[in-house]
């Protein structure tokens, strides 16, 4: 029996010491708690606990803080964004790499110059490529393409056969709205 | 009969008045929690001036959304919550957030499986600074769930409704999230400074 009312009272041990039980819950708990050391052990932790967290020293805002959050909310109005009108502390990771090359116009020449070289190199490559491997006409005309396209003429068609029976067309949002 | 001293503006008064576009009205606002957000701010970093970047940035985001506030929550939960978005966000913009944010399955949920290991309280001859210093470091090792709601409970002595209210979650999850919350600050406690754990003595004596 007694260890049924152990395990009841151990889960009201938090709430107990976090002084959130009623008093009807509370008081056979503090009885039990007399009279069983394992669960007065269980609060005692709870209780030591708690002395790690010493109250904080109180911080005061610096004089003239809501005034100028104010202003900057109210300067921040026309641009609406969530970002702060006055910046964070720097954050050294947190620059993203893309927008470098577009704000150094310097940075930005070279990093154009050395795309268009890229490309011409692939370019080139790719020509050379192409000439290595350039398919017979024989290949050419046994391209599954054409095979394709007639499949696709004959689903068109047979479309175009079902709406002038008046099938019913796939239905889309505007249809399915006005059902 | 007298008339009773003027009330101060209610908050949805200014609320109405700022979204007017009545700038004081924000400023009072402001000056009326700023001193709540500075107390709360300061359980996520030690550093006054990130607290106050993260205050400000807090109090910014509120005015923005501004028009969106419902009214059923009370402007002071709504606005305590924005600004512990705002320093987790923080927190994990700068890498010092545990990437771990969700409810760890593994942990015990069962407050009747209680945690047999002893907890014991600060030595007495370690100063209010450290005893905080060392709290600090702790609950950085923590997810974000459990550090917020220790801070709530333990540092801010907030009601599990408020808890709840704040965070948007039902009484038991404040209940079960605090008792796991609890559990692995003195799991972390314990493995970050042996010192202070009372079951590795010899003979494992429990005062």
């Amino acid at each position: 029996m007694k260890s049924s009312t152990c395990h009841t009272i151990r889960t009201l041990v938090p709430g107990y010491m976090d002084g959130e039980l009623s008093e009807e819950q509370a008081s056979p708990l503090r009885q039990h708690l007399l009279s069983c050391p394992t669960c007065r052990n269980a609060a005692q932790d709870l209780g030591n606990l708690s002395h790690w967290f010493p109250t904080p020293e109180t911080l005061a805002p610096p004089a003239g803080f809501a005034a100028r959050v104010a202003r900057a909310a109210f300067a921040g109005e026309g641009g609406q964004t969530n970002k702060p009108s006055a910046p964070l502390r720097p954050q050294v990771e947190s620059t993203p790499a893309a927008p470098l090359a577009s704000e150094d116009p310097q940075l930005r020449r070279f990093v154009l110059g050395l795309t268009s070289v890229a490309a011409a190199l692939l370019l080139s490559l790719a020509l050379f490529m192409a000439q290595e491997k350039q398919p017979s006409g024989e290949e050419l005309s046994a391209e599954p393409i054409p095979t394709a396209l007639e499949e696709l003429d004959r689903l068109n068609a047979a479309d175009s056969l079902n709406r002038a029976k008046g099938v019913q067309e796939m239905p889309t949002a505007r249809t399915l709205k006005n059902r | 009969m007298y008339q009773m001293q003027p009330a101060p503006s209610k908050d949805a008064d200014l609320i109405a008045e700022t979204l007017a576009g009545q700038q004081l009205s924000f400023q009072l606002l402001v000056e009326r929690y700023q001193g709540r957000l500075f107390g709360l701010i300061r359980n996520y970093t030690r550093n006054t001036a990130e607290v106050e970047d993260i205050v400000q940035d807090a109090f910014l985001k509120a005015y923005v959304k501004l028009d969106t506030f419902q009214h059923q929550a009370s402007f002071s939960t709504w606005l305590q919550r924005i600004a512990i978005n705002t320093a987790l966000d923080f927190m994990k913009r700068c890498g010092r957030s545990p990437v771990q944010s969700v409810e760890d399955p593994e942990l015990i949920t069962d407050p009747r499986s209680f945690d047999r290991r002893r907890m014991m309280a600060p030595d007495a001859r370690l100063q209010r600074e450290e005893i905080a210093e060392v709290t600090h470091r702790v609950l950085e090792e923590l997810p974000d769930i459990f550090r917020t709601v220790i801070i709530l409970r333990e540092f801010e002595d907030r009601a599990y409704q408020e808890i709840a209210d704040m965070l948007g979650v039902s009484i038991g999850t404040v209940e079960s999230r605090l008792f796991r919350a609890r559990a692995r600050f003195k799991e972390a406690l314990v493995r970050m400074y042996p010192e202070f754990d009372p079951n590795t003595d010899e003979g494992g004596s429990i005062h």
